[in-house]
């Protein structure tokens, strides 16, 4: 299934044709144009690199962050935020279309997950570096090895030890922003109600192969088919919410009539509870979603009652479109 | 200290007095050696040996054939089967590669009708195998799975429903698939014989009800190991019923803070005035901790590699355990932590240090843990004897200040994060400081090295290292010379296993008879040609050399040419031949 993989997708050979029709077909209708922002994921991008080139005395580390922001600015055509404020709604307008399986949102793709191997790449340029006093052949090793994350079985540790703390931050960063969040539950579970369900966030802790990737599914409301994000190729609310927007911006209904329906973006986390995204610092976020959704934002829609029929005629002819698209 | 090779004179005596030498040879380490002689020289003692031995331990599952291991030894009512190399922890064997149970169940089946204890380690065990043994080993107390796989908890409830006089069901760090919620259920009312039951593996809810009834008719019960899904309010009813418990696994030590709550499990944990090992801890909030601050000065074991506590947190219950022998816990310890460790804790035998964040992949700011807390405990615990440390940074001074403070190291692993780093104040190779080690602490017996190393510390260890009976090199090495000086020292060798080395398989051919005296050699991502190992299996008949590819498409192994780089290599010493339960992606040579 063509949309089970990922924000873009490398291998889509037979859909490409069709792709292609449907895309110029739908920018003429839509009569948009892509525009280029620039990235404002440099804070993010710095402080990501940072922590992983700590514990070297090598100077080089600083140096080699600049390259790899400036690398990810330049490539990306990123759409505007509508503000950030409280609240991931996607913007009054959107300002540019790109077809999920164009060229364009491959590089997009690739660009980001440049940054984060570039992320790791300093990190073992920087130790090659910090050994060159050493005149000895293990310096060429040093140099052509993978990033951490890739070579397989180290460090040494057992599969299950990986998500323990990426999945359970320490405890005193969790316990001022979950308090609030679990207050509501009383303590007293009922235990005995043994249904056969594991716990999910323990399933999906302990048997989470992907690192360093992490799929979940982002839910369209009223489309049957949904698509999977890799929150890993992101490090803030900005990078996902542009990822998402992109990936769903084709489902949008495009009338000028409209006045453009709000979309806010949910997630479910680990507790099964349908939260707001945007609350909690991402780093938080990431150890506690599961599932992503963009959902009508009903209050707007009830403005106008137009809106609704207008929207979901488009909706439905956005479906067939799709599917005709899959096949 | 026992150690380095077995002399061959005592072999030259009668038959009775095989028999008392025997019989005084308690530990299964001294009898492995007794072992490795008698296999080695079938004639001597055979008979004596055979009538003593109760308790049998076989190393390498593929090393004997389990019809012979069973005939040969009639009278055993203990076994223990090891399967898979030690690198299969971590992914690096293919999951098909083999270590199977199914054939030496049924071999005991047939030839130890009253086994009583059991234990099989990174084996693969199916729900078939387990329903066979509990149908057929009647007198079955223990049964002992660690890090096993392929089989579910529907398996479980065969042993539960059939195991009438089990004492012991631990099961450590295997893959379950948990298929039927209610395998505790099948323990029928009338068993009462639990002494030991350690089910931290699953991850799947059990039902708390069943436990409670399990563990009050259980009036011997000693250790018990939740798993994480046991929910925090409930551990008091649990604990209430079996306050006699000395070890104890928790559930997650998670839930809502309300005062209530907590004095409960104060009151129940003070409640238990034997507990003397405790582990679980998961996802601990602090505010519970002072909960168990009761029970701290009781402890010799403690396990806080699960708990995500911050240091601060950490301390407060670590330097309480004025008697604790052995602690695990996670770098959030940081050298600050293990410094009280180390003014709190005179007794501390045995440190684990894991890491939190071993890919790099969380990102927050990175925990204060470098080789300063490892000086410090070096240092202030002078019963230390067993290390497992894991940190970013290291220098060859404080390898060395550890090797003179700690002569008695008999087990020392050091794993920094990174591959190849240097000392990162001189930016050296750290030889000089596991040379220290080596040259030191003379009665060594496991070693895993780390950093940036050359062919010197090879040399040191091949020259030193008498005692040394296992050795993991990942990373290291310049050439061959490294693991010629391996392979030709360290008199006591039995497990060697490599990664990512630039070793060839030279060395191997040059010291070939070296490698009979040793269990097992894997070497993975090194520099090993086909050519070398046909050579290798020509010259060394009773050695299997398994070379193991996970790639597809390949023309088959018999027409690939000498050149053909080997990715995986698993030789070891066998009487059994080549195996026949071998998957496609392994090739005997």
């Amino acid at each position: 299934m063509p949309f089970e993989r990922g924000g873009t997708h490398e291998d889509h050979n037979n859909t490409k044709e069709n792709a292609i029709s449907f895309q110029s077909n739908l920018e003429l209708r839509l009569g948009i144009s892509s525009s280029d922002n620039s990235c404002s994921n440099n804070m993010a991008c710095s402080k990501a690199m940072n922590s992983t080139v700590k514990g070297f005395s090598c100077s080089t580390s600083t140096s080699n962050i600049a390259p790899a922001v400036l690398y990810q600015s330049s490539s990306s055509s990123v759409l505007g935020l509508g503000g950030g404020g409280s609240y991931m709604g996607f913007p009054q307008s959107p300002l540019g279309f790109v077809h999920p399986w164009s060229l364009a949102a491959r590089q997009q793709k690739a660009a980001i997950e440049q940054a984060h191997h570039q992320k790791s790449n300093n990190l073992a340029s920087g130790s090659a570096s910090a050994s060159a006093a050493v005149a000895s052949s293990s310096l060429s090793r040093a140099t052509q090895l993978p990033p951490l994350a890739a070579v397989v079985g180290w460090p040494p540790v057992r599969e299950f030890r990986r998500n323990l703390v990426s999945t359970n931050l320490p405890k005193s960063a969790m316990d001022d922003h979950e308090k609030g969040a679990t207050s509501a539950k009383p303590a007293a579970e009922n235990i005995d109600d043994n249904d056969d369900d594991d716990d999910n966030s323990n399933v999906m802790k302990r048997r989470t192969e992907s690192r360093p990737t992490m799929f979940v599914k982002v839910n369209m409301e009223g489309y049957v088919v949904g698509r999977k994000i890799n929150l890993r190729a992101h490090d803030s609310y900005e990078s996902l919410s542009r990822a998402v927007q992109k990936m769903f911006s084709n489902f949008f209904s495009k009338d000028d009539d409209v006045a453009d329906p709000d979309f806010i973006l949910l997630y479910e986390d680990h507790e099964g509870d349908r939260m707001l995204v945007g609350d909690v610092p991402w780093e938080l976020f990431i150890t506690s979603v599961k599932r992503l959704y963009i959902a009508h934002n009903r209050k707007m829609q009830e403005n106008g009652n137009g809106n609704g029929g207008v929207a979901d005629d488009d909706d439905q002819h956005m479906k067939k479109q799709q599917n005709e698209v899959d096949k | 200290m026992r150690c380095g090779g077995g002399g061959p004179a005592w072999a030259m005596f009668p038959d009775e007095v095989w028999e008392q030498v025997f019989s005084f040879l308690g530990s299964d380490a001294d009898r492995n050696a007794a072992f490795v002689t008698i296999v080695l020289v079938p004639r001597l003692g055979r008979r004596a040996e055979r009538r003593s031995r109760r308790r049998v331990f076989v190393g390498n599952c593929y090393a004997v054939a389990p019809a012979a291991a069973v005939a040969r030894f009639p009278e055993a009512r203990a076994a223990a089967v090891k399967g898979k190399p030690h690198f299969a922890d971590f992914n690096l064997v293919p999951g098909d590669w083999g270590g199977g149970a199914d054939a030496w169940v049924a071999a005991m089946a047939e030839g130890w009708p009253l086994l009583e204890e059991l234990r099989l380690k990174r084996m693969v065990v199916s729900d078939d195998c387990l329903e066979a043994l509990a149908r057929a080993f009647k007198n079955l107390r223990v049964l002992a799975l660690t890090s096993c796989d392929g089989f579910s908890t529907a398996g479980l409830a065969a042993i539960a429903a059939h195991c009438r006089n089990l004492r012991e069901l631990d099961l450590q760090e295997n893959m379950i698939e948990e298929n039927c919620s209610h395998w505790l259920s099948h323990f029928p009312e009338s068993f009462t014989s639990l002494v030991n039951l350690n089910i931290a593996c699953l991850e799947g809810e059990v039902n708390v009800s069943v436990l409670e009834r399990l563990v009050s008719r259980c009036p011997n019960l000693k250790t018990l190991g939740l798993n994480q899904a046991f929910p925090l309010d409930k551990l008091n009813i649990l604990l209430r019923r079996a306050p006699q418990l000395i070890d104890l696994g928790t559930g997650r030590f998670d839930a809502e803070y309300y005062p209530e709550l907590f004095h409960k499990l104060e009151s129940a944990f003070s409640g238990c005035k034997s507990l003397r090992g405790l582990s679980g801890i998961w996802e601990a909030v602090p505010a519970h901790l002072p909960a168990l601050y009761s029970i701290c000065e009781g402890l010799t074991s403690l396990n806080l590699s699960y708990a995500t506590i911050q240091s601060p947190d950490l301390i407060k219950l670590v330097s309480q355990c004025k008697n604790l022998q052995k602690l695990w816990v996670m770098d959030f310890i940081e050298d600050a932590g293990l410094a009280v460790v180390a003014s709190s804790c005179k007794l501390l035998q045995e440190l684990r240090v894991f890491p939190s964040d071993p890919y790099g992949e969380v990102a927050q700011p990175p925990v204060s843990l470098t080789e300063r807390g490892l000086i410090a405990v070096s240092t202030g615990c002078p019963m230390l004897h067993s290390v497992l440390y894991f940190c970013r940074q290291m220098t060859n001074s404080a390898l060395i200040t550890v090797a003179h403070n700690r002569p008695n190291l008999i087990r020392f692993r050091l794993c920094i994060l990174e591959p190849h780093t240097p000392d990162y104040l001189t930016f050296q190779p750290l030889d000089a400081g596991f040379s220290a080690i080596v040259e030191s602490c003379r009665d060594l017996c496991r070693l895993s090295l780390s950093g940036l190393l050359t062919d010197r510390v090879f040399k040191s260890i091949g020259a030193y290292a008498d005692c040394l009976e296992m050795l993991s090199v990942a990373f290291a090495g310049d050439s061959d010379a490294g693991l010629h000086y391996i392979l030709s020292g360290c008199k006591s060798l039995k497990k060697l296993e490599i990664r990512d080395c630039p070793f060839g398989a030279k060395p191997l051919l040059a010291n070939a008879a070296k490698l009979e005296t040793m269990r097992s050699l894997w070497m993975s991502s090194c520099a090993v040609t086909l050519g070398a190992c046909r050579l290798l299996a020509q010259k060394m008949p009773q050695l299997n050399v398994e070379v193991i590819d996970e790639r597809g498409g390949r023309p088959s192994w018999e027409l690939r040419p000498n050149d053909c780089p080997v990715e995986k290599l698993f030789v070891y010493r066998t009487l059994a031949g080549r195996r026949a339960d071998k998957p496609p992606c392994v090739w005997i040579v």
